[in-house]
């Protein structure tokens, strides 16, 4: 019977429906578009959590970049502390001599005026002399 | 290579604290100890516990250490530098360490702790809460694959099935052809109905015959089996009999054994005692036969006093071969001689008493030199040499008084003939045991001779 | 003196300013890494971007035309901007680009307009120095080597170009092809270099940590203290008193002697470029980290008698009463440009007026406009201002009347030593040719004049004078003229003789001043003081000798100067800064103000009482000189010069009787 049904290209199932592919065709088929359907929901949901995770794990590698920069920078700042205290140190010293310049100027200043003051002194008593 | 590099690069170094000056005329030509300081002391801001790889003397130091460089800041810093510039060391160097150098500047502005703390409670929450999405990701993930194989397969066969569906889709569909076809196929189907419904009856018919027939068959063995058990209840008549003589055939054979182990172990005896003698003898005349030659010799020499080349000649060969050989020699000739006499001396004594001593007597020489001498001849003492009725292993070590081998012998002569009556009037078993009595004496005799040829074929390959 | 640093809070660059330049007193245009060309406004704190530029555009040198007048051609400000890809560009102060040049291989180091605004140079890493047109068309290529040239500049008048070779430094004359003057100047790369219009004298900063000043043939006037950084950049004030160098961190405000007036030490990274304003108080400076910081000079100190003024502010001027202990605080409501104080007054200019304070009642003062607002000096005499800017010169009563307006070119690139004022004239050295002096005489009286039908004389010595200065009393008919030549000699000349005689009166001067009131001029040289009581006595070598009083002083230092004299003190301020005060000449100036008002018997006692050759000589000279036969009679004989008492003898007895008296 089958392959009179053949001949003209129909088929019958397990229950007894008439088809015009073959049988395995059929299920095959459908089990493709059933599969692919799942497949794609499934892939979406990966897709999905994964992006989420992705997000997460950026967010985290930026912070731990973040955090890496700032904990570089600190050590940093550690390693050059002494550097600054030396600088500090130069810069202090550079000001001391400066202070110390005008000092000497200032010294030099008040010698000069004390000199002047002196001989005035003295001028003004030779003066009071002749009176 | 621009002024400008070189400036931010000297710039960003003396923010950063470099100890030495880089001269804005550094690079202009490649300057490898002052790219190599920069990046050794770059790499130790970058890493504290760095220490780059390699030197400035040789050429594989110089890229051991770019490389090394490279990798550092890679890994550390998330910076892909250009080895091959910065082994150039020129301005192309600068553009690189340029990088290196920004980086920790732009290290060194970021904002402080304080901003940071809110970012850091970011860090805790994340992860914890995840853990389901994650298991769930990697089921998913399982999942796809094993979807995604079956949907290849499923794939693979798609071409071909489209094929088919297509076909199927772009066919005409006569339906009046259909019908016909419909209600042939309807007719063959109810043709072949009726077809099936006939093998149906004839197959009732042929299992009735059947049954009969098997019904039969069931009362012949029946009756088989009543003849059976009426002939099991049947007695023989000399049953106990033969019970009773069996046990007593076995306690003789016991006391026989026994007692042919005794004679077996006097006679050992005897044989050590004859060598013993035999060596004695023969060393004694040796001893003679020394004096003899020596005496010989003395004269000899006394008369060939004046021909000295003759023995000039004789006594190298005399000296080259001593006493090495001599004394294997001496040795295998006696052990050798030893076992001719005993050989023959067995034959001599076992000849007297019993016939089964013949066969026995040639294996002892055999099984005491594998017991008293070394055991890499134990292929002499093999277990076939006693198969048969014969116990293995006969005990040599029973030495006791000489009067106890008087017994032993006695009591073998008087065993022996009972044996021979015993074994006269055997009705079934005792010819089984003769007859493997036979084949063992048979056997042994066999083995003998072989033994005995061989031991002669050592013999003269010894001599 | 100190700078007061002013920084924007924000950084408005991003990545390194590599320059700036002043486009008038107020505005200063940046230019960066981040390729934005930015305009700051300091009086209202703006910062515009003006434009950006392309992404490649990376700066180096920025210099903006100078502000000068050429012939009515009135043209926008032209920015030159020199980039690190080997080109310049012009571009108009809207920041369009009006032309683009490639000049140099590697990045162009260095771009300046020549001071007279006819061309401009380049200087590359190629070591090329090429000259250009106005319009960017090559002119010639000055100098060719292998070495980048890190800067090159013009000298004032565009005859010469000095630029660095490795670490020396090199001047090329441009109008005779063979000369040139090389010399090694550091031991590190010079980086940097500037060269004052004023004073001649070159700066250059080098990376080996010192900032040396050379003058024009390539001597070492002075060296820094070392810097632990390279001096990334050098800048002369205008006025060629005071410079300022740039290193990492670091800014040092410094005499024109090499010593230093202040340091500061912002954290901007390196400073790239400094420019002053024109006026010499303000700086703008780039630095590494993308600041501009700016800066003002403060705390400038002036004295006079019992009077000192410090600037406080930007625009407070603090002033003191010493022996009363009186003090004042004077608030401006602009920036304070230039102060000046003496004669009894006190004045100031801000960037748009002038005010002539009262030292009796400085809370009135009187004020005037002035005409633009780059004031580079004002000069103080008995009886009137005189205002240099850059529109010209003018002369002020101290009421405020313009009185004057002689006419000079290029008046801001006057130094101090280069200009004289007295009671009644104006002296310049002309800046074309310096040979020649050109004295004004100014209207005195309340008549005004036009400035047109001034008189001027023109003297003109036989070598390049560098520092003139007028006598500042006596009649306008006896007005004299000191001047220091290229030789350190001093000449004494009085204007208005017909035929003037230039009298030497000493060698190897480094400073000269007049008295403030009489007739005294008191030279410096390297270990002494000189007193010349009466330099008209010159022609007189015995006379000369005779009034002249000498002091040594030690340690002046390297390039002391004269800063005033009054009552025969000098006030000199030494090489390292220090002020000293040198009672050189007392009785002599006590005399010479008794010969001013005619008292001659109170000259005589004066005399009589000190019994000081000196004084008595002095005393002859001028009674001589003023016809005074008894007086010079009785001091001629005292200085033991017989035959002149002989001579004078011999007059009194024969000019008869009425007509000495």
């Amino acid at each position: 019977m089958a392959e009179e049904l053949q001949k003209v290209h129909l088929y019958y199932d397990e229950i007894n429906k008439v088809k015009v592919i073959e049988n395995n065709v059929y299920k095959e088929t459908q089990d493709l578009q059933e599969n692919c359907k799942d497949y794609e929901n499934k892939v979406r949901d990966f897709g999905n959590i994964i992006g989420s995770l992705l997000d997460m794990l950026n967010k985290l590698g930026e912070n731990v970049e973040k955090q890496k920069m700032a904990a570089i920078g600190a050590t940093n700042l550690l390693k050059s502390i002494e550097k600054d205290r030396e600088s500090e140190q130069a810069r202090l010293q550079a000001e001391i001599s400066d202070k110390s310049l005008i000092l000497e100027q200032l010294d030099s200043e008040y010698d000069a005026l004390q000199i002047l003051d002196a001989t005035q002194s003295e001028t003004v008593e030779y003066l009071t002399q002749l009176r | 290579m621009s002024y400008r590099d070189l400036r931010n690069f000297s710039e960003a170094m003396r923010s950063l604290g470099f100890p030495q000056l880089i001269s804005l005329e550094s690079f202009r030509s490649p300057n490898w100890p002052l790219v190599e300081a920069c990046s050794r002391w770059l790499a130790a801001r970058v890493e504290p516990d760095a220490l780059l790889a390699g030197g400035a003397d040789t050429l594989e130091q110089r890229v051991a250490l770019v490389t090394h460089a490279t990798e550092l800041f890679h890994s550390r810093a998330n910076l892909k530098l250009n080895g091959k510039r910065i082994y150039g060391a020129d301005g192309w160097a600068v553009r690189e360490l340029l990088k290196v150098a920004n980086l920790l500047r732009s290290a060194l502005d970021t904002p402080r702790r304080d901003d940071q703390l809110a970012d850091t409670d970011m860090l805790v929450y994340d992860v914890s809460n995840r853990i389901g999405e994650i298991k769930q990701a990697r089921t998913l993930a399982t999942e796809i694959t094993a979807q995604g194989a079956f949907l290849y397969d499923l794939l693979a066969k798609e071409p071909d099935n489209k094929d088919h569906r297509n076909k199927a889709l772009s066919r005409q569909m006569d339906l009046s052809s259909l019908e016909t076809a419909l209600s042939r196929a309807v007719e063959a189907m109810s043709s072949r109905v009726d077809a099936v419904r006939e093998q149906t009856a004839s197959v009732a018919a042929s299992e009735a015959a059947l049954d009969a027939k098997i019904e039969r068959r069931r009362a012949e063995l029946q009756r088989a089996e009543k003849r059976l058990l009426t002939l099991q209840k049947i007695k023989p008549a000399y049953q106990s009999e033969l019970t009773s003589l069996e046990m007593e055939i076995a306690s003789l054979w016991d006391q026989y054994v026994l007692r042919y182990r005794c004679v077996e172990a006097l006679k050992h005896r005897l044989s050590v005692l004859e060598t013993a003698q035999a060596e004695a003898a023969e060393e004694q005349q040796a001893a003679i036969m020394q004096l003899i030659h020596k005496y010989e010799a003395e004269d000899v020499l006394g008369k060939l006093s004046d021909s000295d080349d003759l023995d000039s000649s004789d006594e190298p060969k005399e000296s080259k071969q001593p006493r090495p050989p001599t004394r294997p020699k001496t040795r295998l000739r006696i052990k050798t001689a030893g076992i001719l006499h005993t050989h023959t001396h067995i034959h001599t004594h076992t000849h007297t008493h019993t016939s089964i001593s013949p066969d026995r007597g040639p294996l002892a020489p055999g099984r005491l030199s594998s017991d008293s001498g070394s055991s890499s001849e134990s292929d002499l003492s093999d277990p076939q040499l006693y198969g048969g009725g014969w116990r293995p292993r006969p005990a040599t070590r029973t030495i006791g008084a000489p009067g106890d081998y008087e017994d032993i012998v006695q009591g073998e002569h008087i065993y022996v003939p009972d044996l021979v009556i015993n074994d006269v009037p055997g009705v079934e078993d005792p010819v089984q045991v003769l007859s493997e009595g036979s084949e063992g004496s048979l056997e042994s005799e066999l083995r003998l001779t072989e033994r005995v040829g061989r031991n002669s074929a050592l013999s003269d390959n010894e001599f | 003196m100190k700078f007061k640093i002013s920084s924007f809070k924000e950084p408005k660059h991003v990545g390194a300013v590599s320059c700036v330049g002043w486009n008038n007193t107020e505005d200063v245009f940046s230019c960066g890494d981040d390729h934005k060309l930015l305009k700051w406004n300091l009086v209202s704190g703006e910062c515009l971007v003006i434009t950006t530029f392309p992404e490649d555009f990376y700066p180096i040198c920025l210099h903006l035309f100078p502000k000068i007048n050429l012939g009515g051609n009135k043209h926008n400000d032209v920015i030159l901007i020199a980039c690190a890809d080997g080109k310049f560009h012009i571009m108009n102060n809207n920041g369009r680009i009006e032309k683009s040049v490639n000049a140099h291989q590697g990045a162009c180091l260095a771009a300046q307009w020549s001071p007279d605004g006819a061309g401009l140079l380049t200087a590359g890493e190629d070591g090329f120095v090429k000259i250009w047109s106005r319009n960017g068309l090559l002119r010639s290529t000055v100098i060719q080597s292998d070495v980048p040239c890190y800067s090159a500049i013009f000298n004032s008048d565009s005859s010469a170009i000095l630029y660095t070779k490795g670490n020396s430094l090199v001047i090329k004359h441009l109008n005779s092809s063979s000369k040139t003057t090389k010399w090694k100047a550091h031991e590190g790369v010079i980086l940097c270099v500037a060269w004052n219009a004023n004073n001649n004298l070159i700066l250059s900063g080098s990376e080996d940590g010192y900032s040396k000043i050379w003058d024009q043939f390539g001597q070492q006037i002075s060296v820094s203290v070392k810097h632990d950084q390279p001096i990334t950049s050098v800048s002369w004030s205008p006025a060629g008193d005071m410079f300022v160098i740039g290193s990492y961190n670091l800014i040092r405000l410094c005499n024109a002697n090499g010593w230093s007036h202040c340091l500061e030490r912002p954290s901007t990274g390196s400073i790239y470029s400094i420019v002053w304003s024109s006026d010499g108080t303000q700086l703008a400076a780039a630095c590494a980290n993308g600041n501009v910081l700016f800066a003002h000079i403060i705390e400038r100190e002036y004295a006079w008698k019992n009077y000192t003024c410090t600037q406080t502010g930007r625009k407070v001027i603090s002033i003191k009463d010493i022996i009363t202990d009186q003090n004042d605080q004077l608030d401006y409501p602009d920036r304070v440009i230039q102060i000046a104080l003496g004669f009894n007054h006190l004045v100031t200019a801000t960037v748009k007026q002038c005010f002539i304070h009262k030292l009796t009642s400085w809370n009135t003062p009187v004020t005037f406009d002035l005409k633009e607002g780059t004031i580079s000096m004002i000069l103080l005499a008995e009886r009137c201002i005189c205002v240099i800017e850059r529109a010209g010169i003018s002369v002020y009563s101290y009421m405020g009347r313009l009185l004057a307006s002689p006419r000079c070119s290029r008046p801001e690139t006057l130094g101090r030593a280069a200009v004289s004022l007295g009671p009644d004239a104006l002296a310049l050295i002309d800046q074309s040719d310096r040979k020649i002096i050109q004295v004004f005489d100014l209207p005195t009286g309340l008549i005004v004049r036009s400035s047109t039908d001034n008189t001027v004389t023109k003297l003109i010595h036989k070598m390049t004078v560098s520092s003139i200065a007028l006598s500042q009393s006596g009649p306008i008919n006896e007005r004299q003229i000191a001047l220091l030549d290229y030789n350190r000699d001093l000449y004494v000349v009085t204007v208005k003789d017909s035929k003037p005689k230039f009298v030497k009166l000493g060698s190897q001067i480094l400073s000269i001043c007049w008295s403030a009131e009489t007739e005294l001029l008191v030279g410096l040289r390297a270990n002494s003081a000189v007193a010349w009581c009466c330099p008209r006595a010159a022609y007189k070598s015995d006379w000369l000798a005779l009034t002249t009083v000498t002091k040594d002083i030690t340690d002046l230092g390297r390039n002391p100067s004269l800063l005033s004299v009054e009552d025969g003190v000098a006030c000199i301020c030494r090489g390292n800064g220090s002020r000293t005060h040198i009672s050189l000449a007392s009785f002599p100036e006590k005399l010479l103000k008794h010969v001013d008002a005619n008292m001659w018997q109170d000259a005589l006692q004066l005399c009589r009482t000190v019994e000081d050759e000196t004084l008595w000589a002095c005393l002859a000279v001028l009674a001589w000189q003023h016809n005074q036969l008894a007086i010079a009679e009785e001091a001629f004989a005292l200085i033991h010069h017989y035959y002149q008492v002989c001579y004078i003898q011999h007059l009194r007895s024969t000019i008869p009787e009425k007509l000495t008296t």
